[in-house]
């Protein structure tokens, strides 16, 4: 089992193997099954303190993996470990303790915040629920504390505002202190700044790393914007079509991708420099829509202008390029 | 010396409710050369929709051009706020056309690619026969395969749509195509080829772009000349190595200074606040309190724009 390219010694999360079937029936008449493997047989693994980037293009899996790994979805196949612990056949009690240390930052900072109550109140149920004895004056203040940390200062004026107060950047940061009111060792950020302005988002950004600086804890962080991913994460892992298919450390993925798709994807990324213009051609992929349904063969091989008779026959093996960068293609067997 | 296609003279947009007034354009000056790719960046809020359009005089109740002036430069001159809804209905399309923002749910869900694209072209005095062929030509200078014709917008992806919308815009020849937020929902790859293909029209037919995006790193790539906007009004504009390179105004200066990008170990760093509310009267530079080298006068009186350089022109009382 090729495992070993994916697990670090000091590994929080880790994937083996898991696979997300969803299936949808399509037509009135004729019942006709689609399956879709939104997650098809990945390995991954994030270290203690680590932020793990994870890109790819809308439909690729990302989200779902996010939730995989939140156990806010049933799997196929393979297992999810949070410390060595398989999240998957956890007992009740054992639930309750990992929904503690995990938490998710939401994309939507409009949609993910409950119009009808006050901050103090969204920020201090998750603390109050895994803390049942806490005294009403110590929530006030971890609340205050916790707003003080993603840069909502003075705190005290924001306790008693509603949602419908606040900017797009205050709700995210808002969202992000109910994540992190309970020192979560683990996070989920799923596109945490897509939905803010420009001139927003770099805080936000800086919040997120100033936070695994104070709190220590790990986070995937899932975005579709490979700048903004580079600049928070300390590895990038490239998603297509439920397949991981390439993984290093960011700088080193960014200067040097090795798969086909990840090679599109950085090239068209515009550097906002008129002297690095790209140029006019038109990246070359080949056209159509496609969906992984589970067929044993490469997820980019319907698409990547290098396309051998292999890729479709067996799907290429994660393998090492030196310096921790792993590829999953058979151009580099 | 570049020819002027659309002029745009201190336009002033305002929509109104029964409790207040939002200006969301402040008095604006514009010029889109022939064969140029504009680019007009800004914030949420800044007015760069409103402001795009006008070029239409697609502006509605509530919202209400109340002054200014926008001269399009075809075969004849054309002052389009002026136009009678006859002579408008031929401007838009023919002249200027449009790729909407969230245009991929632009599409009419049941009916056939093929109709929408044809429907456009009749409503604009085509036979029926030409549009019939005209509608492969376009699909293919978008990018697509023209068997897709015969499907309905839900059979196609974002991508694929939005190319639909592309083939649209151009179906009755405009010399002016404005693209407003056309690639946002798309993906990178998607986007870049999106652009590939519009660069190329601007090459093989001769058109003019208008970007409105709040994506600077997509400007740098694709436009001739960029206008920053804030709260309504233009801050700072030029050709766009100018705007990257050589920035004057604090807010395109710190714009920039708050977007990542790849290979760049540079430590990324927001705005401080938020725009102003429109609705309320503006003392001084709407910028001013969100700007670290303000100082007295900027909070009392509005800097003009003032030319600085080769047509480069910053609306700031540190050049004035």
């Amino acid at each position: 089992m090729p495992l070993i390219w994916v697990i670090r010694m000091d590994s929080i999360v880790e994937l083996r193997n898991v696979t997300k079937i969803f299936t949808n029936t399509q037509g009135i008449i004729k019942r006709k099954k689609r399956t879709v493997y939104a997650l098809h047989d990945v390995n991954l693994s994030i270290g203690e303190k680590e932020i793990l980037g994870l890109i790819g293009e809308s439909g690729s899996g990302k989200t779902t993996l996010g939730l995989a790994v939140l156990k806010l979805l049933d799997l196929e196949g393979g297992e999810i470990l949070f410390r060595g612990k398989d999240i998957l056949n956890m007992k009740k009690k054992e639930t309750f303790r990992f929904r503690e240390k995990t938490e998710m930052i939401f994309q939507d900072p409009y949609g993910s915040l409950n119009p009808v109550q006050s901050v103090y109140k969204i920020i201090s149920t998750p603390y109050k629920v895994f803390n049942k004895n806490a005294k009403e004056r110590d929530v006030i203040e971890r609340v205050i504390d916790t707003l003080e940390m993603v840069g909502l200062n003075p705190p005290e004026q924001y306790l008693a505002k509603y949602p419908n107060q606040l900017s797009g950047g205050q709700r995210q940061r808002v969202g992000i202190a109910r994540a992190i009111i309970t020192n979560p060792e683990f996070l989920v950020a799923d596109e945490p700044v897509s939905m803010l302005d420009v001139s927003l988002r770099a805080d936000v950004l800086n919040i997120l790393l100033e936070l695994r600086e104070k709190l220590g804890s790990s986070m995937l962080f899932i975005s579709h914007d490979i700048a903004v991913t580079q600049y928070v994460s300390d590895r990038i892992a490239v998603m297509h079509l439920g397949q991981i298919v390439e993984i290093a450390e960011s700088t080193e993925l960014v200067n040097n991708p090795l798969h086909p798709y990840t090679q599109t994807l950085i090239s068209s990324i515009p550097i906002p420099d008129p002297e690095r213009r790209w140029d006019t051609s038109e990246p070359k992929v080949l056209a159509g829509e496609y969906v992984n349904e589970g067929k044993d063969e490469c997820s980019f091989a319907n698409k990547c202008p290098f396309v051998m008779d292999k890729c479709r026959r067996s799907r290429p093996k994660m393998i090492e390029k030196g310096n921790k960068h792993y590829v999953a293609c058979y151009l580099y067997e | 010396m570049p020819e002027p296609l659309l002029e745009v003279k201190n336009i002033q947009v305002e929509y109104r409710s029964k409790d207040r007034v939002v200006k969301a354009v402040r008095g604006v000056n514009l010029r889109i050369n022939k064969r140029e790719i504009i680019g007009i960046v800004g914030e949420s809020g800044c007015g760069k929709s409103t402001l795009a359009m006008t070029f239409l005089k697609l502006v509605d109740i509530p919202g209400k051009i109340t002054s200014g002036e926008i001269i399009y430069h075809g075969k004849t001159d054309i002052d389009v706020l002026k136009l009678k809804p006859s002579a408008l209905r031929k401007y838009r399309w023919k002249e200027v056309s449009m790729i909407f923002q969230g245009s991929m749910n632009a599409l009419n869900p049941v009916t056939r690619i093929e109709e929408q694209i044809m429907d456009t072209m009749i409503e604009h005095g085509y036979e029926q026969e030409t549009a019939m062929k005209r509608v492969d030509e376009l699909l293919r200078i978008a990018g697509l395969n023209p068997s897709v014709k015969r499907s309905f917008p839900h059979e196609l992806s974002g991508g694929m749509k939005q190319r639909v919308n592309i083939a649209i815009s151009l179906a009755c020849e405009p010399s002016l195509v404005i693209a407003d937020e056309a690639t946002t929902a798309l993906d990178v790859v998607v986007q870049r080829q999106i652009m590939a293909r519009l660069l190329k029209l601007r090459d093989e037919l001769g058109i003019s772009l208008v970007f409105i995006t709040h994506d600077i790193s997509l400007v740098a790539n694709i436009a001739d000349r960029v206008y920053v906007m804030y709260a309504g009004k233009i801050v700072e504009n030029g050709p766009v190595k100018e705007i990257f390179h050589n920035p004057k105004h604090p807010y395109t200066i710190a714009l920039l200074n708050s977007i990542p990008s790849i290979n760049r170990d540079k430590k990324i760093k927001g705005i401080p606040g938020t725009p102003p509310d429109l609705s309320k009267p503006i003392n001084g530079c709407p910028f001013a309190p969100r700007c670290s080298k303000a100082f007295d006068k900027c909070h009392e009186i509005e800097p003009d724009l003032i030319s600085i350089g080769q047509d480069h022109e910053v609306s700031c009382h540190l050049y004035g």
